[in-house]
């Protein structure tokens, strides 16, 4: 009995001791939430920053491809005048000595990201053959530029070289150049100055340059499909579509089969074959969507204006403004 | 409101003209110990100073290269935040080191040498053809750069990639342009400009392809 008192009497001195102690505890930990709170709110303040950070770096990237190009502009049509005007022909993103042997024609320089450099083909190389057309004897680098002639862009074309004293082939898509170039115009003798000539607009980009893309397609993003995507969206070819663009008629999870006909193979190829549409243009994408294969008729939505985004255009209107995480565009 | 006319009236009684301070005798007598009193060691502080900056220009320009270990050291902080192995490793630490040496200072010289790429007109006093074999050289080093990058990075952005795609595409058309310039034997400086273009191209590529790995690499 006595023990039994003297365990009730403990206990109740044990609750008298960590009442008052619990009560004094309370506030502490609700300040520790506080802080905590506190923290978290700044955690995602500086992620908001950061991603905000990030989308102009992005955006900057953007600018300086746009400007890049368009500075060249007036270079390439200074030597382009020196040329007669004719369609656009295919290249292959090579550089070739003009001094090479009678075997083949060397390769000089390899383009970065070109049809050769993503094929495989490397600075020394010779080429020996372009589509089964032999290239030897004299004038080797010329009579490739003359087998160009004979390829349209996009098209696949086949590539033997000669490297390291062993013949290799390699395929690669041939892109779109500026126009021939073959048929040399002797120098004009000096003119007397002309009075100046009003300015000309400037070209839209598609005559012969690079096109950029901003806006909501700008925005989209591609996934190639490797084996184990494709298994699980139940295809083996395509692009998957993880961001989808608004207003076009893509979805989340769509697998771009075919562009009018066109196969993408990876995300690239398929920004390729967009870049290639005007806006405005109707276009039919074939996707695999939940496991069917859904032909999708869309048009291809404005490319966005350039220039730096939330900020005055040429026509004094405010362009884009990309906000927190780049995501959200608006006019 | 009584305040207000009490302002104007006090105002209104004021004289029209204050007399001046001191009369023009007076200014020229003061003014005189000043400019005996004139501190020249300031002035001198700064001429040592600018004499200093110039030569360090000097040094610079004639190959001293301090800019090009600044901006290796940003280059590297860069690969160091992409946080893979392969990326930091020696041989890629160097061709960064390589890339930004050839990256750095072409910008430099087309801020110097603007007519090249702005005025066609004045491209015939463009760059030498020893200048073309040295944008040639740092071309390459950019590349061998480039070349460590994967084709495309994991999770394609249409309009960063458009930006690549629509500089790979130009570069090709210099390639291909500088081809047929030299075999139909044009002048070399016609070539070295177009050489300096293509430098300029490459190194945007560069910056663009960085901005998207770090895009693509973001959590």
């Amino acid at each position: 009995m006595n023990t039994k008192l003297t365990r009730l009497a403990m206990a109740a001195a044990l609750a008298g001791i960590l009442a008052p102690m619990s009560v004094l505890a309370s506030p502490d930990e609700a300040e520790r939430a506080a802080v905590a709170s506190e923290v978290d709110a700044q955690q995602k303040e500086m992620d908001a920053q950061l991603a905000e950070a990030r989308a102009r770096l992005e955006e900057a990237a953007h600018e300086v491809a746009e400007i890049s190009s368009r500075m060249s502009e007036p270079v390439m049509d200074h030597m382009m005048s020196i040329y007669e005007d004719g369609p656009p022909r295919a290249v292959l993103g090579v550089q070739l000595d003009e001094r090479s042997g009678t075997d083949g024609a060397r390769v000089q320089e390899v383009s970065p990201g070109g049809p050769a450099a993503e094929a495989g083909l490397r600075v020394g190389d010779v080429i020996t053959s372009i589509n089964g057309t032999d290239v030897k004897g004299d004038r080797t680098a010329r009579q490739v530029m003359r087998a160009m002639r004979k390829v349209a862009p996009e098209s696949k074309v086949k590539v033997r070289v000669l490297r390291e004293g062993k013949s290799q082939e390699f395929v690669m898509t041939a892109r779109p150049g500026m126009g021939h170039y073959d048929v040399h115009i002797p120098p004009i003798p000096p003119i007397p100055p002309i009075p100046p000539i009003p300015p000309i607009p400037p070209l839209p980009n598609e005559a012969y340059g690079p096109v950029f893309i901003r806006g909501p397609l700008g925005e989209m993003e591609l996934v190639s499909l490797t084996p184990q995507l494709g298994r699980y969206f139940g295809t083996d070819k395509g692009v998957l579509v993880v961001r989808a663009p608004k207003d076009f008629k893509l979805e989340d999870g769509d697998v771009i089969l075919a562009i009018d006909g066109r196969a993408p193979t990876s995300g690239s190829h398929a920004t390729r074959i967009l870049g290639s549409y005007q806006p405005g243009e109707k276009i039919a994408i074939k996707v695999m969507r939940q496991q069917k294969t859904v032909n999708v008729d869309t048009t291809l939505p404005e490319r966005g204006p350039p220039g730096r985004p939330g900020r005055e255009g040429s026509d004094g209107k405010v362009r884009l403004d990309r906000r927190v995480a780049g995501r959200e565009s608006a006019t | 409101m009584h305040d207000s006319i009490d302002y104007i009236q006090r105002l209104r009684t004021l004289p029209t003209e204050a007399a001046p301070p001191y009369n023009w005798q007076e200014f020229q007598r003061r003014a005189a110990p000043a400019r005996v009193e004139t501190d020249w060691r300031p002035l001198a502080a700064a001429a040592a100073l600018l004499l200093f900056v110039c030569a360090i220009a000097i040094w610079g320009r004639l190959g001293g290269g301090r800019h090009v270990v600044a901006d290796s050291a940003a280059i590297e902080d860069g690969v160091q935040t992409w946080g893979t192995a392969d990326r930091t490793s020696g041989a890629d630490r160097q061709s960064l080191a390589q890339v930004n040496g050839a990256a750095g200072r072409p910008d430099d010289r087309d801020v110097a040498q603007g007519e090249v790429s702005g005025s066609p007109g004045a491209m015939s006093a463009g760059p030498t053809p020893g200048e073309s074999l040295v944008a040639a050289k740092r071309s390459r080093a950019i590349e061998s750069w480039l070349a460590t990058l994967p084709q495309e990075p994991t999770v394609v952005r249409v309009g960063t990639r458009a930006s690549v795609a629509g500089l790979e595409d130009r570069i090709a058309q210099v390639d291909d342009l500088m081809t047929s310039m030299r075999i139909d034997g044009m002048r070399s400086d016609r070539v070295a400009a177009l050489q300096q273009e293509r430098l300029r191209l490459v190194g945007s590529l560069a910056q663009v392809r960085y901005a998207e790995v770090v895009a693509s690499r973001s959590p």
